[in-house]
């Protein structure tokens, strides 16, 4: 079973167990949460879920690899089933009437924060590591992270969302990513008195996770220290002008964070840049859902492969022969054109081919909406 | 003992009464099950049609900058963000006092400069800078009117006056300082007894040959420059307006760059400046009165692009008559009118888009004993409320769009044109928003009146409109003489009509069938016809159906187009049913006008399952909406 389910009291505690593959999240997983998601809704007996991850990992993403593998072999549809079922999965989350605690002691990256962030009690370790990897892959920051990375402060989430840039759980603290940070080994006391009190009520949740949280130091070099410059570079209206500011900042001063910055963005894919880029400028101004739905058109295109082939590029170079030299296509950002990139938020233009399909809740309690 | 016994009965049916969820009763005295919030989602059709796609079409152009803008002030802290019901929204405090206000609008200012928003705004050059710069203010007027004028007073005035009324020399000197706000400019033109009356202004210059400078003064009280915006606490340089002697003859008026205060903030010499005080609106705009006592200032300081006057003092200009002249100079003006215009439609935007979201959600009275109360936008008088509003913003949209490309496109030929049809839709946009905020903030109820929900303090800040930038009963009357003058002229020369729209009067005048049929009154012939008359309001209608027709002609998508024409329809029949001139001039029997009222009602039965698609078209975020339109139950609960 690749996610373990636990009752005790009215608390229900799913745990992702694929350890191996530091859980990353496989169809069946996707589809096995969605089921005990939507059963558990109806269940008045439940009333919190608590989502965890087996072994160091709390989940390092989504089963890409086994999407790629449906695009060499001509299926792409079956890959884009695979993300259907998992943004359905990230909306339910989103406007869940239960709350949902999720504990990232390990890594949480790609799919694995989507299985989270949407929930309204994050809780980070000092084992945390979050990132959003995506843009080195030659695919964008999905799952609902056009959402979740807009609202972080001032133009952080550009920041995270463009290079991949890693967060411990200090700074996911600090930004808004998680709700508290609890230490590792306090882990065990604390789910129990969660589900001694099964509480329903998020201010009890609350306080209760605060008898256990604590508010730890940032890093001398983090980069939440860089907020300044971070809201200066990357609220420029394009990659180019972001990539640009970056190097008069690096000009001006002599920082290592600077110089590593413009090296993962010039490593990233061109494509998925800018796609990133307006995937998150536009899911500022949308609701979870519209955002979601944007997303989906967009994982679409990439799957397959219209204006770009990095998608299998990027796997192929940094999963499958791993020797992390892939050959982007176009080459460089200013061959990116703005019909190249429209293209991808537009509807795909395939027989049965429909919209991602959410169903209007009417319901949505306001605490059930993710809050940043 | 009867009322007794009647309470304990509704009591009694309270402590009962369950619920359609299934709550038992053991679990003692609950919350009764409340009326909850249920998004406009529910109670819409799905989309007919492409939502994005009707946004492009509507706001035109620089779609990606808009929404960048939007990006910017959404994430900083300047632009007072609020949390309520788990949604940010973003709108200016004006709670504050006038003084905080003028403050934090410069601290934006300085935000937006300081993020590029400003750039090429006075040095680019084309068309693609010119649509760029027309964006980005549309979006800031989104957020907040005063934060809008004084942008716009520092660039589209005192910038436009020094591009349009100056030369290379004022060029080089002043555009890129202005751009960079090195210097904050202004425009003294209104005076305390003269505003639509420019050329009796009575400041005075006078040209000094001695020093070769010109000397400005403000001869008695009614003189004294008023409303100039920025003047009261931030500008240092303005564009004075004033008669010009020269050698005893009155040159009439001109335009004279002066400095008012120093880089420190202080006031210059020979210069008195007074606050205009507290206003019913956009007191984040400082607006200050001026006194000129003598001030002299170097010759090449007047704005020589009309006229000039040498070093010895001879006045030159290569226009001899007086009126062509003031003509040539006024203008580069009708910039003001243009957007003056695109921002009214905007605020009607926000204001439908909040009362018809509300409306979707908010319920009153069952006309069922046990069931649900009725939505109120379910209610046909409602509907005949907001929803003509909706299509008249629809038709004023395209209508803006045409002015918009005519502006920037403009030629010598097209000048006249531009000034009647500027005119017209500045009048009649800046009214129909004063209308339709009125009407949305009733529509609102109580909720209309809080600050926070928008609309009804959107009434203080935009009822300006209707009268700065030309008083819109003279804007109408110069349309209306320009109507009779080209029929005078055209009659006189024997030639048809060309120019103006007025081509239609060319062709004989049609008869309108006493028996109007529901394709007839909707065919798009009938109703350009029907609006084809002559004098300020007509001429206004008729353009903007005009426009209208032209946008949805260019339409493929057939969804989209089919909407449009609904719209359309829509907005001709009110038309006709508001304005009483179709009667009275006979083009419409009262037969005609009650079909006419009837078809209305059929067509606000048939926008209203699209009425959330037609307000989500509008491209306006979330944030800068308000909480009644989205969960008011949660924006208003204790916990928040």
């Amino acid at each position: 079973m690749k996610v373990l389910v636990e009752e005790k009291s009215s608390v229900r505690i799913f745990t992702l167990n694929r350890p191996k593959q530091l859980n990353a999240l496989s169809f069946a997983m996707v589809s096995g949460l969605l089921k005990l998601f939507t059963s558990c809704a109806e269940d008045s007996s439940v009333k919190l879920i608590i989502l965890k991850g087996r072994g160091r990992a709390f989940c390092a993403g989504g089963d890409v690899a086994a999407v790629v593998r449906d695009i060499s072999q001509g299926n792409w549809r079956l890959g884009a089933e695979y993300f259907r079922k998992e943004y359905t999965l990230n909306y339910l989350m989103a406007t869940y009437n239960k709350p949902q605690v999720s504990l990232l002691d390990g890594i949480v990256m790609g799919g694995g924060a989507g299985a989270s962030m949407h929930g309204r009690f994050r809780v980070a370790t000092e084992n945390s590591l979050f990132a959003m990897p995506e843009t080195a892959l030659g695919l964008f920051p999905d799952v609902g992270a056009s959402y979740f990375l807009s609202r972080l402060p001032g133009f952080f989430g550009e920041y995270v969302g463009l290079t991949g840039a890693r967060l411990d759980g200090a700074e996911m603290l600090a930004c808004g990513i998680a709700t508290h940070f609890v230490r590792s080994e306090r882990l065990t006391l604390f789910e129990e008195a969660l589900c001694k009190a099964s509480p329903s009520d998020p201010l009890v949740i609350s306080s209760i996770i605060n008898e256990f949280s604590e508010v730890p130091n940032l890093k001398e070099k983090s980069s939440y220290h860089k907020l300044n410059i971070i809201n200066k570079c990357f609220s420029r209206r394009t990659i180019e002008e972001i990539i640009a500011a970056l190097e008069r900042e690096g000009v001006q001063r002599k920082d290592d964070w600077i110089s590593f910055s413009i090296q993962s963005l010039k490593k990233a894919s061109p494509t998925s840049l800018k796609l990133s880029l307006r995937s998150i400028r536009e899911g500022r101004l949308q609701g979870i859902g519209k955002c979601l739905v944007r997303e989906f058109r967009m994982v679409c295109h990439v799957l397959r492969g219209e204006v770009s082939k990095d998608f299998t590029e990027g796997c192929r170079a940094i999963l499958l022969d791993k020797d992390k030299n892939p050959k982007w296509e176009p080459s460089k950002i200013e061959l990116v054109s703005d019909e190249m990139i429209d293209r991808c938020f537009s509807k795909v233009k395939d027989d049965g081919w429909e919209d991602l399909q959410l169903p209007v809740r009417s319901d949505l309690a306001s605490y059930a909406i993710a809050k940043l | 003992m009867e009322k007794v016994n009647f309470r304990t009965q509704v009591l009694t049916r309270h402590l009962l009464n369950n619920d359609h969820r299934g709550t038992t009763a053991t679990a003692g005295i609950s919350t009764s099950p409340c009326l909850s919030y249920t998004p406009p989602e529910l109670s819409s059709k799905p989309f007919p049609f492409d939502v994005n796609s009707m946004r492009k079409l509507m706001d035109g152009h620089n779609i990606e900058d808009r929404d960048w803008l939007f990006n910017l002030m959404i994430q900083s802290n300047l632009f007072n963000p609020k949390l309520r019901g788990g949604k940010i929204f973003v709108v200016p405090d004006y709670n504050q006092s006038m003084e905080q206000q003028r403050e934090i609008t410069m601290k934006r200012i300085q935000y937006l400069l300081d993020h590029g928003v400003f750039e090429g705004w006075l040095t680019g050059k084309g068309f693609d800078a010119e649509m760029r710069k027309l964006a980005l203010l549309e979006v800031i007027e989104i957020f907040d009117h005063s934060l809008a004028i004084k942008i716009g007073v520092h660039f589209f005035l005192w910038g436009g006056a020094i591009l349009f009324f100056g030369t290379k020399r004022h060029h080089d000197k002043w555009l890129k300082a202005s751009e960079d706000y090195h210097i904050k400019g202004c425009f003294a033109m209104t005076e305390l007894g003269h505003g639509s009356n420019v050329r009796g202004i009575e400041t005075i210059t006078a040209y000094d040959s001695k020093t070769e400078e010109f000397v400005i003064n403000t001869p008695c009280e009614s003189a004294q420059k008023y409303w100039i915006g920025g003047a009261a606490n931030h500008a240092t340089h303005t564009v004075v307006f004033s008669q010009l002697n020269i050698d005893g003859n009155n040159q009439g008026v001109h335009a004279f760059i002066t400095q008012i205060r120093d880089g420190d903030g202080n006031i210059c010499p020979n210069i008195r400046i007074a606050d205009c005080g507290h206003k019913i609106g956009l007191n984040g705009v400082d607006n200050g009165r001026i006194w000129f006592d003598n001030v002299r200032i170097p010759r090449e300081n007047l704005l020589n692009s009309v006229a000039d006057v040498s070093a010895d003092g001879k006045y030159l200009s290569a226009i001899k008559d007086p009126d062509q002249r003031f003509g040539a100079f006024m203008a580069p003006l009708t910039s003001g009118r243009v957007t003056i215009a695109l921002s009214a439609v905007y605020s009607t935007k926000i204001s439908l888009a909040i009362a018809i979201r509300y409306s979707l959600t908010r319920r009153a009275f069952s006309i069922t004993p046990n069931g649900d109360e009725v939505l109120l936008l379910d209610y046909p008088s409602h509907q005949r409320r907001l929803l003509p509003l909706l299509a008249k913003t629809y038709a004023m949209t395209f209508s803006g769009n045409y002015l918009k490309l005519l502006y920037v496109k403009r030629t010598p030929q097209l000048i006249k044109t531009l000034h009647v049809v500027s005119s017209a839709l500045k009048a009649t946009l800046t009214w129909h928003n004063m209308r339709t905020l009125q009407e949305c903030r009733e529509a609102c109820g109580g909720q209309g009146l809080k600050t926070e929900n928008r609309i009804g303090q959107l009434k203080g800040e935009f009822d300006v409109q209707s009268t700065f930038e030309g008083d819109n009963n003279v804007l109408m009357q110069q349309v209306s003489k320009a109507m009779l003058a080209e029929y005078v002229a055209a009659k006189r020369r024997n030639k048809p009509f060309k120019d103006l729209g007025l081509e239609h009067m060319n062709k004989s005048c049609p008869v309108i069938p006493s028996h109007l049929t529901n394709s007839t009154l909707r065919s798009a012939q009938f109703q350009g016809y029907q609006l084809a008359e002559d004098l300020g309001r007509a001429y206004s209608d008729r353009l903007i159906l005009q426009t209208f027709i032209e946008a949805e002609n260019n339409v493929t998508d057939t969804p989209l187009k089919e909407m449009l024409g609904l719209i359309r329809s829509m907005y001709v029949l009110v038309t006709l049913d508001e304005d009483v001139a179709f009667l009275r001039y006979g083009y419409l029997t009262v037969e005609a006008a009650a079909t006419v009222r009837r078809e209305i009602v059929k067509l606000c039965a048939e926008i209203r399952p699209h009425a959330l698609s037609l307000v989500s078209s509008f491209g306006i975020p979330d944030a800068f909406l308000s909480p009644i339109a989205f969960d008011w139950v949660a924006a208003n609960s204790w916990s928040n």
